[in-house]
């Protein structure tokens, strides 16, 4: 019985820890980002392009909920997810084995950022501004067309990463490379509710802001002109905010958006934490 | 082939042992157990966004369902079995950017609630564990749950006196039915155990008229009353206001009686 139970408790320290293994972060704006968001994806009939796609990408930290820490990422970098993807973020090798539950990332205004797969200049830029996030693109519809170049000093940590069909974190494998995606999802910007469920991505709105804004209607939308549009002037059936009340305008609330760009390995969330 | 039960205790012994070991025996099991509900409202503390002083009058709404969940607000979390359902609870889940997750909670009650008076809203049939949001649903009221007809057959009525700067009153009388009935995503974050006490929802009527600019309120009826026409800034701004879960500030009050 005693070789017995020694085998058992063997077993157990085997369940537990098995060796070690690598993990590869990658990130990847998908053809959303990386060709267009087409006009069946609008409930108003527009088609979205992108240009650029910066996100200053950070704290990448591959933890467990009992505050072990097997890898943490050096200084932020920029990358720009309209490039072809995916592209790498950071590999950690020699990691324990086992399940690490608690995998966060930033995507924050830090000011020494350097390049990922980004520009130089478009490095330079984002720390010069304090962005964390940049967006340049076009919208069209019919003979309309809109350009926007967005910046924004959004500071959110993405924490408790999961996937539903994967699991929390990320377990790394024995002897083995466990890729992660931080998929960026550039459909978000256009939703028209900051928390329902049944959200829809438009466009007019947006668009209507270059006719009523501060140089009026040049073909470019600008965040300034976004800020002047109240909320209560829309439908009030679209741009709900559900608990962001400091969300006021159209600018206001495609800054909030940009919070939720941060996914994780395909359609996973992370819990985003305003900072 | 068969095992002995000094084998089989054993067996369980050794589980136990390489459940620990990997770290997840802190881990328990929820347990039953009720807490009071009531709601409540916070007056205006200043001007609103338009520079209107509002004081309402009355103010009462339609609650249904009250659900507690585990999800907290903006954290969005897979769905999964919960043995709260074998006990008749309900436990919903979505894609979107707030998942409720597990369903912690409810209270089943559809009444009618005088906000500037407060009211209880019931016990909630619920579970011990790690709470992060409720949803409040309204409810639109029948002559069983408003006899006095107060809500006019609307889910919410609020009726008071603005004032701006430039000496302007606006006597007005506003309902709302809102398009999805179910605010949710409430926030409501609190590790439950089984010590005394209440939920209270105190709704900031502050939050609910902060962005109506009452001169968009349509003119005095013949007793000198505003309504919100349908198209109406104000009605929108109304609207937004009920719809804003900021508006709902949920606390746990210790030692409450249960």
């Amino acid at each position: 019985m005693k070789q017995w139970l020694m085998g058992v408790s063997f077993l157990g320290l085997v369940a537990c820890s098995s060796g070690q293994g690598n993990v590869t972060f990658t990130t990847y704006g998908e053809d959303f980002i990386e060709k267009e968001i087409p006009a069946t994806a609008f409930a108003d009939g527009w088609t979205v392009r992108y240009d650029k796609f910066l996100v200053k990408l950070g704290e990448l930290k591959v933890a467990n909920h009992e505050g072990e820490t097997a890898a943490e990422q050096g200084p932020a970098k920029v990358y720009d997810v309209h490039r072809p993807g995916p592209v790498n973020v950071a590999a950690f090798t020699d990691l324990a084995s086992e399940e690490w539950d608690e995998v966060s990332y930033a995507i924050a205004p830090a000011t020494d950022a350097t390049a990922g797969n980004a520009a130089g200049e478009d490095v330079t830029r984002m720390n010069t501004q304090g962005w964390s996030v940049y967006v340049e693109g076009t919208a069209t519809k019919g003979t309309v067309s809109k350009r926007f170049r967005w910046g924004f000093p959004t500071d959110t940590l993405y924490e408790h990463c999961e996937n539903e069909d994967i699991g929390n974190g990320v377990t790394v494998p024995k002897g083995g490379t466990e890729t992660v995606q931080l998929t960026i999802h550039g459909d978000h910007l256009f939703f028209d509710d900051l928390q329902s469920p049944e959200a829809k991505m438009r466009f007019d709105a947006i668009a209507a802001a270059d006719s009523v804004g501060v140089v009026g209607p040049d073909g470019e939308v600008t965040l300034e002109e976004l800020g002047t549009v109240d909320l209560t002037s829309l439908p009030s059936n679209q741009y709900g905010t559900g608990g962001a009340g400091s969300v006021r305008t159209l600018r206001d609330f495609v800054t909030a958006l940009v919070r939720t760009v941060g996914h994780y390995r395909g359609e996973g969330e992370c819990s985003p934490r305003v900072r | 082939m068969s095992h002995s039960p000094a084998l089989l205790s054993t067996l369980a012994a050794a589980a136990t042992l390489m459940s620990l070991g990997c770290g997840d025996g802190a881990r328990t099991e929820a347990e039953r157990r009720t807490f009071g509900v009531a709601m409540t409202a916070t007056p205006p503390t200043g001007p609103n966004e338009h520079g209107w002083t509002v004081t309402p009058e009355a103010a009462q709404v339609s609650v249904g369902a009250v659900r507690f969940f585990e999800g907290r607000v903006l954290l969005s979390r897979a769905p999964r079995f919960d043995w709260y359902s074998l006990i008749g609870g309900t436990a919903h889940a979505h894609p979107g950017h707030y998942v409720p997750g597990d369903a912690l909670g409810e209270v089943l009650n559809v009444q009618t609630v005088d906000l500037l008076a407060g009211s209880d809203l019931g016990s909630a049939n619920a579970v011990t564990g790690s709470y992060g949001s409720l949803e409040l649903t309204l409810a639109t009221p029948t002559a069983a749950t408003d006899a006095q007809n107060v809500l006019g057959g609307h889910q919410v009525h609020v009726r008071g006196t603005a004032t701006n700067a430039t000496g302007a009153t606006v006597h007005f009388d506003a309902a709302v039915d809102l398009p999805r009935a179910a605010i949710e995503g409430v926030r409501f974050e609190r590790e439950l155990k089984q010590e005394p006490g209440s939920v209270r929802i105190a709704v900031d009527l502050g939050k609910w008229l902060s962005r109506i600019d009452f001169a968009t309120a349509s003119p005095p009826d013949a007793a000198g009353i505003s309504t919100f026409p349908a198209d109406s800034q104000a009605q929108n701004a109304l609207v937004r206001g009920v719809e804003d879960t900021s508006a709902y500030v949920v606390t746990w009050v210790e030692g409450a009686a249960q």
